[in-house]
């Protein structure tokens, strides 16, 4: 019983860290592709929306690359932690 | 060379050859999605994802001389008994990884290891020799629960995530949109790929560690041999580099049409399950999580069609990889025993490069590679079809493939409608003769 309890919680968490991460991080990626589609769109004059566009699609992108950047560095953090002594996520 | 150093080159030989069947079992996981919306052109997409697995390999530390812990009580054997055990559920592993991979089905390599072990050890120690079900431990809480969470886990995630960017990006321009989504699934792909360098090269380093302590050339306190290191990952990128195009086609192609926008949906999901699944206690399995999450992008794209028959023949598979892996490594083990010492082990390892060069022959009949992977899906690659009805047939590809989106309907209709095949397995033929 205890370990279904323990299950059920582990589960919760999972779940949310699977949304944060996996839906969450590919719509802030579908806001930065429209955005840029945006500033692709925008009719030739109206420069300072294209560029307001421009630069926050720049943004989600950032956040997304950034969050790719340290999905590598959790994969890799045992490796970084035991060869090169660098400790990230709480790695000993 | 003595007997037991003979016997000891065959378990690392067969270990490295599961190494390398893992890695084109589960080439589908990470590049199935990139290679069927054509964000990477296949051959480029294998050898990325084997070169990923290669420094994912490397990455591994902390390799533990075990094999199954928690899943099995191997601590009280030891020397040729333990090799024995070890070498029976690898071959058992072997067999339904190469089975599955004939019919196009992604079946966890781990579990497949797991039953083929849980089956020798059965079959040397008795059922008492498995932890069945102890709290933090054993079959119900470290494969069963996780294989059951974890598509539907995926399945919740990835639909949501697929039905938000559509959402996002409905009125926006679909070329931006298409090219976009294409890189950012490159991206997510790759991280699978790395994650599964890291996490399944480990098993079978950690598998030849402990036949190298059985043996007695090791100690536990030893650090791990370079040279186990260099083998498993070299085995598993080159597993994955060839490309597991049966399965890579079933879970691109078969399960849901996938577009980029789903493709990216779909591996963030599996990555971002996969990454921290484990760090909260509750690893999910990878093979399990990565069918939900596609099948997840079919249930949240409006208008996408899931072809439910051929989750329900995965879902077979998945129920199967426990007991028949587990009877194959138990058979193998009772064959090795039974003949006893170097010749029982050379028998089997005899029996599983026949069977293995069997399979190899059966897969010719249908093959599937990196020019045809992405034709118009129609159906498995079916394994089963045999004599004239497979003839008879032939024609049927080229009927079938020039109606498009007709995929699902067709092969439900063309089945059931299926009843003038002089052969009595008709659906079977069928099926086969419709492939490439």
């Amino acid at each position: 019983m205890q370990t279904l309890i323990d299950d059920l919680t582990e589960l919760w968490r999972v779940t949310a860290a699977a949304l944060i991460f996996g839906a969450g991080l590919p719509a802030i990626f579908a806001l930065g592709v429209r955005l840029h589609s945006i500033a692709g769109d925008a009719p030739q004059p109206d420069s300072t929306r294209r560029r307001a566009a421009a630069a926050c699609a720049g943004l989600c992108y950032a956040v997304v690359l950034l969050t790719v950047i340290a999905g590598v560095l959790f994969v890799a953090r045992g490796f970084l932690a035991a060869r090169l002594g660098i400790h990230l996520f709480g790695q000993d | 060379m003595t007997a037991e150093l003979f016997v000891l080159l065959i378990v690392v030989v067969t270990a490295l050859v599961f190494d390398f069947t893992n890695g084109f079992h589960d080439t589908a996981n990470a590049m199935a999605t990139s290679i069927a919306t054509g964000a990477l052109r296949p051959r480029a997409a294998v050898l990325l994802s084997g070169g990923l697995n290669l420094i994912g390999a490397f990455l591994s530390v902390e390799v533990a001389a075990t094999v199954a812990e928690g899943i099995v009580r191997l601590d009280e054997v030891g020397g040729a008994d333990l090799l024995a055990i070890v070498f029976a559920g690898l071959v058992g592993g072997i067999l339904w990884n190469l089975l599955t991979w004939l019919f196009g089905l992604p079946s966890s390599s781990s579990h497949a290891l797991f039953g083929g072990l849980i089956g020798a050890t059965i079959a040397a120690l008795g059922w008492s020799g498995v932890i069945w079900s102890a709290g933090q431990k054993g079959v119900l809480t470290k494969i069963i629960v996780p294989a059951v969470l974890a598509p539907v886990v995926a399945a919740l995630v990835a639909s949501i995530g697929t039905w938000l960017v559509y959402r996002i990006t409905r009125s926006s321009d679909q070329r931006i949109v298409n090219r976009s989504f294409r890189w950012g699934q490159i991206g997510s792909a790759s991280l699978v790929s790395l994650a599964h360098g890291t996490n399944d090269a480990q098993k079978t380093m950690g598998i030849i560690f402990l036949a190298l302590i059985a043996y007695g050339s090791a100690q536990p306190s030893d650090p791990l041999p370079l040279w186990v290191i260099v083998a498993c990952a070299v085995a598993i990128a080159a597993g994955t580099s060839l490309g597991g195009w049966r399965i890579i086609r079933t879970l691109g192609k078969g399960l849901v049409d996938i577009t980029p926008p789903q493709g990216l949906a779909a591996e963030s999901t599996s990555a971002a399950i996969i990454l921290t699944s484990a760090h909260f206690g509750l690893p999910l399995s990878t093979t399990q999580t990565v069918t939900g999450a596609i099948l997840g992008t079919g249930m949240g794209r409006p208008g996408a069609e899931v072809r439910w028959s051929v989750l329900g023949r995965m879902v077979v598979a998945w129920v199967f990889t426990l007991p028949l892996a587990g009877l194959a490594g138990a058979i193998c083990w009772a064959l090795a025993h039974l003949i006893g010492g170097l010749p029982g082990v050379l028998v089997v390892f005899a029996l599983l490069i026949a069977t293995a060069g069997l399979i190899y022959l059966r897969s010719r009949r249908t093959p599937v590679h990196a020019a045809n992977v992405n034709e118009q899906w129609t159906s498995l690659p079916g394994a089963d079809g045999t004599g004239p009805a497979v003839e008879s047939r032939s024609a049927a590809p080229g009927q079938t493939v020039s109606t498009p989106d007709s995929g699902p309907t067709d092969s439900g209709a063309a089945d059931s409608g299926d009843t003038t095949s002089p052969s009595g397995d008709s659906r079977a033929a069928h099926r086969a003769a419709r492939n490439f």
